[in-house]
């Protein structure tokens, strides 16, 4: 007797992208476009642009798996989606037009140390991740929506509970931190 | 550089929920947790024991609250049918619980359960909601009080938790034969049953507040505020409001009351929450920022007007107090509290005991940490500090705290304080509001 297996929605969507069916398409935006649309319209600054990082999303998604097949397909997405709208804004020469994207290279620049070409990927990642899980929840949700999702202050501030000060303050303090780590390592 | 971000951390940055952990700070007439169930056993008890009698064996709990309750909201409530039968019964260890009613409105749920334990001594324990996914709906305050001596209200309030489809209400209950005074034995000797009740809600039917647009501002006792907005809900009403940031004092307690073109008054609710606190990151402190009050949710009031009647203020500049045994002293007190003793023990422990002017015996914190010189914060509920109050006793002058510093060194310890006692103001300041029926 056979047994059905239930797969989580996400392996159902990859197991459709590596069936080549175009279902795996309309699942992805059934699924991610809200979330999607949200960090794309954080980068790019406004609807039109995000639209469009989105579509190339799922392009990109569409001819990368197979043969990749992503353990976690959100955050697979999410990658894809901010290169997508980074890329967009560089390649329009926009950047001045998008204040966010400039302060949130600007922060974050300053969390490289002045020799920081001699780290290695494998050793950025590494320190990252460390100083991310050494962080409370809180904080490090903070640091990804603001760093990765280019999440604005205000936003967050009401999603933390927070003044918007207080992110600020919390913020600085982890690329602080950051920093320090860079540079010992 | 953050595209090295492994995946658990986005996935993680990706939920809609409001994710701080630091919640807001909630404001309590009464104890929270197992003290706060006695007390309200023995109010219930001792406030009418001949009503007792009489209508114990009434079996509709509406008619039962309409009856008894000191809580105008819930009489209210039933009264204009806004409850939803849930009659879900449940037995653990022997112990049976039957959720009778439940009043749900976005601000706050309150759960009507009945025990068989009417002749034991019962304590709600670990009660907390959850969505049908079996996610927990973070709360702001919950409470359990005695409705009657087989009756009670769960009381949750919400905060920003949004109301689900599917609620999930999880609760222990402890029962024993006498009631023990310390908390470890009570637990001990009773037995408990583990009880989880799934309740589908009616959305459609569970009522909006009516927002009343405030935008004014008022000085209470040379201190400015805007208020902001008054929030009606069936269940309580919700006045927010902001401190002018060059204020000199921090607002640690509001005392007012509502009234409408009727003569309708909404007082601060008798027990339970009775505002919340906004956290000062830069100071790491809190400051009062809403008052929950009675609602008006049923008068149908055109005009409402908000009378201020006291307040509560600690100095920014006076937020510490130096402790000093050799002067028996503790510096920067806050308005009606006094030192009534300091003792030294031979192991170096100073014991403390400041009494603070309260009308009615409410016990409240005074302080709730001290400052090393380092600035290091010890929390006295995580030392052998603890308060105690002479409300119990009946003393209608105020309350006491005790506090106990472990290791006590001279010229090194800084008490924090978190309230005074009540500044009543000359004349109340009255705000009037038009909210359209």
């Amino acid at each position: 007797m056979s047994q059905t297996r239930e797969y989580p929605e996400e392996e159902k969507i990859v197991a459709l992208f590596w069936a080549r069916s175009e279902q795996a398409i309309m699942a992805c935006q059934r699924q991610y476009h809200g979330l999607l649309q949200h960090l794309a319209r954080n980068i790019t600054g406004n609807d039109q642009d995000a639209e469009e990082c989105v579509s190339d999303t799922y392009f990109k998604l569409w001819n990368s798996i197979p043969p990749q097949r992503p353990v976690s397909l959100k955050a697979y997405a999410l990658r894809i989606l901010r290169n997508c709208a980074i890329d967009r804004q560089r390649q329009m020469n926009r950047r001045s037009s998008c204040q966010s994207l400039d302060q949130l290279t600007q922060e974050l620049g300053d969390c490289i140390p002045a020799d920081g070409g001699t780290l290695t990927t494998l050793a950025l990642r590494d320190q990252l991740n460390r100083f991310l899980s050494e962080q409370s929840r809180e904080n490090r949700i903070l640091f990804v929506r603001r760093y990765f999702q280019g999440e604005p202050l205000d936003t967050l501030a009401r999603q933390a509970g927070l003044s918007e000060g207080a992110v600020k303050m919390r913020l600085t303090r982890m690329r602080e931190k950051l920093g320090k780590l860079l540079e010992e390592s | 550089m953050m595209n090295e971000i492994d995946d658990r951390f986005l996935e993680e940055s990706c939920g809609t929920e409001r994710f701080a952990g630091r919640r807001k700070r909630i404001w309590l007439r009464a104890l929270s947790g197992l003290a706060a169930v006695f007390a309200a056993v023995f109010l219930t008890i001792n406030l009418f024991p001949t009503v007792a009698y009489a209508v114990g064996d009434v079996p509709v709990l509406r008619e039962l609250i309409a009856a008894l309750t000191l809580d105008q909201n819930l009489r209210l409530c039933l009264t204009h049918d806004y409850a939803q039968y849930v009659g879900q019964s449940q037995t653990d260890h022997g112990l049976t619980a039957q959720v009778q009613y439940l009043i749900a409105d976005p601000s706050r749920v309150s759960v009507f359960v009945q025990t068989d334990a009417a002749d034991l001594d019962v304590c709600f324990t670990d009660f907390s909601l959850y969505d049908g996914a079996g996610q927990r709906i973070p709360v702001s305050s919950i409470g359990a009080e005695g409705v009657w001596n087989d009756e009670w209200e769960l009381r949750f309030d919400l905060g920003e938790a949004e109301l689900p489809e599917l609620l999930q209400i999880r609760f222990s209950l402890l029962a024993a034969a006498d009631l023990v005074n310390v908390e470890a034995q009570w637990e001990e000797n009773a037995v408990r049953g583990d009880f989880q009740f799934q309740i589908p809600l009616d959305l459609a039917h569970v009522a909006q507040p009516k927002t009343v647009r405030l935008d004014q501002r008022v000085e209470l006792a040379g201190q400015r505020f805007t208020l902001d907005r008054l929030e009606i809900h069936p269940t309580q009403s919700k006045l927010y409001f902001q401190a002018d940031p060059d204020n000199t004092a921090y607002l640690q307690g509001l005392a007012g009351y509502l009234e409408d073109e009727f003569g309708n008054r909404c007082e601060i609710k008798r027990s339970g929450a009775i505002g919340a606190s906004v956290y000062h990151e830069d100071v790491d402190y809190w400051e009062m920022d809403e008052l929950w009050l009675d609602s008006s949710y049923f008068f149908d009031s055109e005009e409402i007007t908000i009378y201020f009647t006291a307040v509560k203020l600690v100095e920014k500049a006076e937020r510490l107090g130096l402790v000093s045994y050799e002067r028996r002293t503790v510096e920067n007190l806050p308005h009606g509290v006094t030192l009534q003793d300091m003792v030294l023990d031979e192991n170096g422990s100073l014991e403390i005991w400041l009494h603070t002017e309260e009308q009615g015996g409410i016990l409240y914190d005074v302080t709730t940490r001290y400052f090393d010189a380092a600035d290091n914060p010890h929390f006295f509920d995580e030392t052998p500090g603890v308060m105690q109050s002479t409300a119990a006793g009946g003393d209608e002058t105020g309350f006491l705290n005790r506090i106990v510093i472990p290791n006590f060194e001279e010229k090194n310890c800084y008490l924090e304080f978190i309230t005074s006692s009540a500044i009543p103001l000359k004349e109340p300041v009255v705000i009037t509001a038009v909210c359209g029926g």
